[in-house]
């Protein structure tokens, strides 16, 4: 009940932003739906008459629908950049398959007597398929239809993910804030306008032949409607690209708008595509994690946060007090990567790992060579310790110098539980002693496990010492479970441009982005 | 009214019609006959280029159709298929008025006919004009579909196994009303059919296909009396009786039949000369009592006669006795 009091809740204060993208992904569906017909409908009706091809077109088809569609999209951005010009092009391509393969079997499913019936009576090819073809294959074609309409408002959802808009943006937002009211707004307009277009379009093909006329002159009227409000001019300075879950989390956006009072003009893209799409230069300012490999291949700049919105995400081994007590030894060994690793370095280490495809454990013993930490190993047989990592780059890598220096300084025998699924997995598998150790950030210590409430999070993220004191105390009185001195650098959030268009404008921090917008 | 002339259809290499040569006359009802895969269908569909001839010519009307339109041709000539192939998606009305319609009638000229045909078919307008081909039996399409081809009422009409998906009795009853039909009178009839009785009773000439060639071409009197070869022969054989009995006239009969005694007090039944000796043995053989006696009209040179079933059939013995010496 709570839920749908907060459902209700959120449908009322956004109801503007609810309708916009309502429209948006009408709008979507019947643009790309309408493209779909006018270009499959002819096709299938074209392999029907040349049967040679209709094993390739269909193919082809088929295989357009297989393409996963985020990857598509990416795909995509090259050609055709950002916003509904690629979303559109991308559902059309997926709503062509059902359209072509049902027109084809409508037309050829009709029996073939009739055909020979209407032919020995004087009709053209022409006629044959205007008055007997089509109007005989009418209900499977418009099965078609339905089809690729109800497929479209699906998959016009992931619209969201390449600043298209559409009801995806508060399905995804409402995921990665894990904010189920913001799933519900977006994800029951949504089935609705699938139930919608599927109704209509069933109407439409039960009204008598008379009356069909308008109903498609209405429709043809309806689409530049639908497509106008794509047209709205947008010439902002600088276009911002935001993942969902940046743009709703209060530390992420929000926080930056109160801090900075910085008014970004924005749209909302998937994470896996702002990177793409700030290189192509489809937007100017991306949202994304401080040590991200990424940042050099596409070679980006990190603008500064001068004013400290971002919380600190300060990167530390967590350690269970019960196998430092047995072996104090650890201690030393632990501590001798803590400090030495800033966030250009370990951003260097991820692309080498990333893009270089280099393996975690040559980076790491190239590295620790680098600072004359490196000791060959003792192949010592004492007990084993387990090492844990959550499942990204960055995890990887410091559990690989982590076992190498185990190996290297004590006789303990090391083996690794990597690519745990997430912070809850790779805590949980900690507190209960299926690992011993595993990388953590404060940030994540003290929003995630200790569900820190909002208000004191907020004073605490002000400062690294006194958050980074703060949670360990918690941690040590609640788990038993220790936090080894910070390894130095802060993967946290971050704003990024190009690095030559930041140059260019002289813009190194949030406050410099600030004044160049304001100017 | 219709000439073929060297007919070959080839299909990559199976000759289904192998150099035919057909002269069709105006108002006559020509029979393809032939077991399936004869090539009787695809003569049919050559004349209206249903089908395109490999070799030869036709010409329909004294005009060669390779040089009209396909769709031009098709127009000009009523064709009826089994099934009668009725648009399902159209009315009764609609269906009947497709060709007028690619014919540019104007509207009432094509209300009128429309209903005056269907009215000739045996249906009634106002009841069925706006029925769907669901709603019919199937000997009402058949109707139907008979009425779409002669609505427009083109010179010839090209039928293809147009009763064979009706049950015997509807079509026995369609057959029967289909012979006597006025429109159908006074234009020239192609009918594809694989049944030998169908054949018998429709047709003005017979032509018995096989193997995509002409086996022989003549009357129903013809291909019983006179087989041009052994497959005729074995063709017609299961049914030679009843069908020598079909084709001969009463009046055929006249010179073996013995004057004979006249009956005053049984039942009596006059037919004409014409009639069929197969009619006349199916009303003696009713099983009533008194048994009923055919009365043969007379003519000017020949008197009037009563016939009991054994007159009859002495008579048939003695014709046939005559034909083989």
């Amino acid at each position: 009940m709570n839920d749908l009091a907060a459902f209700v809740d959120f449908v009322r204060l956004q109801s503007g932003k609810l309708l916009e993208q309502t429209l948006e992904h009408i709008g979507l569906t019947i643009i790309s739906l309408s493209l779909s017909i006018v270009i499959g409908l002819p096709l299938g009706l074209l392999i029907t008459r040349y049967k040679r091809g209709s094993g390739t077109v269909l193919g082809i088809a088929g295989i357009l629908q297989t393409i996963p569609s985020i990857a598509l999209l990416g795909f995509l951005i090259p050609f055709l950049g950002i916003g509904p010009k690629p979303a559109i092009f991308a559902l059309f391509l997926y709503s062509l398959l059902p359209i072509i393969r049902n027109t084809y079997t409508g037309v050829m499913q009709v029996d073939p007597t009739l055909k020979e019936a209407a032919r020995g009576m004087g009709m053209t090819d022409w006629q044959l398929l205007t008055r007997i073809e089509l109007p005989l294959a009418l209900p499977v074609l418009f099965a078609g239809i339905r089809t690729a309409a109800v497929l479209n408002v699906g998959v016009a959802t992931l619209a969201a993910y390449i600043a298209a808009g559409g009801l995806g943006e508060f399905i995804f937002g409402g995921i990665a804030l894990n904010n189920t009211p913001m799933i519900l707004a977006g994800a029951i307009p949504a089935a609705l306008l699938a139930i919608a277009f599927d109704f209509i379009l069933a109407r439409l093909q039960n009204l008598r032949r008379g009356r069909l006329k308008p109903a498609l002159l209405l429709f043809c009227l309806g689409i530049p409607l639908f497509s106008s409000f794509y047209l709205i001019p947008n010439n902002a300075k600088l276009q911002a690209g935001l993942s969902p879950e940046f743009a709703g989390r209060p530390d992420g956006y929000p926080g930056l708008k109160a801090t900075y009072q910085l008014d970004l003009n924005t749209v909302i893209m998937a994470p896996a595509l702002v990177y793409k799409a700030v290189y192509e230069s489809d937007v100017d300012i991306i949202d994304g994690y401080s040590t991200d490999g990424k940042i050099k291949t596409y070679n980006l700049r990190v603008l500064e946060d001068d004013k400290q919105s971002f919380p600190p995400y300060h990167a530390a081994f967590l350690v269970r007090e019960p196998v430092l007590q047995q072996h104090p030894e650890l201690r030393q060994v632990l501590e001798l990567l803590s400090g030495t690793i800033n966030d250009s370095l370990m951003t260097e280490l991820n692309y080498q790992v990333d893009f270089a495809k280099q393996s975690p454990a040559d980076v790491a013993k190239a590295y620790l060579k680098k600072k004359g930490l490196w000791q060959a190993s003792r192949s010592g047989l004492g007990e084993t310790i387990v090492l844990g990592s959550k499942i990204f780059t960055e995890q990887y890598i410091l559990t690989e110098m982590l076992s190498q220096l185990i190996k290297g300084y004590t006789d303990l025998q090391v083996s690794a539980k990597t690519g745990l699924g997430g912070t809850k997995i790779c805590f949980d598998a900690l507190a209960a002693g299926e690992i011993d150790i595993y990388p953590e950030y404060t940030g994540t210590g003290l929003q995630v496990i200790l569900n820190t409430p909002p208000a004191l999070a907020d004073s605490l993220s002000k400062d690294k010492e006194l958050m980074f004191k703060y949670v360990s105390t918690r941690f040590q009185e609640r788990f038993q479970i220790e936090w080894l001195p910070p390894l130095g650098f802060n993967n946290t959030y971050a704003l990024m441009m190009r690095e030559q268009q930041a140059k260019r404008l002289h813009i190194t921090t949030i406050s410099d982005l600030k004044h160049y917008l304001e100017q | 009214m219709i000439r073929i002339r060297n007919a070959t259809k080839t299909f990559s290499s199976f000759k289904a019609v192998d150099n035919i040569s057909l002269d069709i006359k105006e108002r006559e009802t020509l029979v393809l006959l032939g077991t399936s895969g004869c090539g009787k269908t695809t003569t049919l569909k050559l004349i209206n280029r249903l089908i395109e001839l490999s070799a030869g010519s036709i010409e329909v009307a004294g005009k060669n159709i390779q040089q009209q339109k396909p769709e031009e041709l098709r127009r000009r000539i009523g064709y009826v298929i089994q099934g009668a192939g009725l648009f399902p998606h159209y009315t009764v009305k609609e269906n009947i008025a497709v060709v007028p319609r690619l014919l540019g009638w104007n509207k009432s000229k094509t209300e009128t006919q429309t209903s005056r045909i269907l009215e000739i078919m045996g249906l009634s307008a106002q009841k069925y004009l706006w029925k769907y081909p669901r709603e019919l039996s199937g000997g009402q399409q058949q109707r139907v579909g008979l009425a779409r081809a002669l609505v427009t009422d083109p010179p010839v009409v090209l039928m293809d196994e147009p009763f064979g998906a009706l049950d015997p009795i509807t079509r026995s009853s369609i057959l029967h009303e289909f012979r006597n039909l006025e429109a159908l009178r006074h234009k020239t009839v192609i009918l594809v059919t694989h049944d030998i009785q169908e054949a018998f009773e429709l047709g003005d000439r017979i032509c018995l296909m096989d193997k995509g060639e002409i086996q022989q071409l003549g009357t129903p009197k013809e291909l019983v009396f006179q087989p041009a070869n052994a497959f005729v022969r074995r063709f017609l054989q299961e049914r030679r009786f009843q069908l020598q009995l079909q084709v001969l006239q009463l009046a055929e009969l006249h010179s073996y039949l013995q004057p004979h005694l006249t009956f005053t007090d049984t039942n009596i039944i006059t037919l004409p000369g014409t009639a069929s000796v197969l009619e006349a043995t199916q009303l003696l053989s009713v099983a009533t009592y008194p048994r009923p006696v055919i009365a043969l009209e007379a003519t000017a040179t020949t008197p009037a006669l009563h016939l009991g079933i054994s007159d009859i059939m002495a008579a048939v013995d003695k014709y046939i006795q005559t034909l083989n010496l």
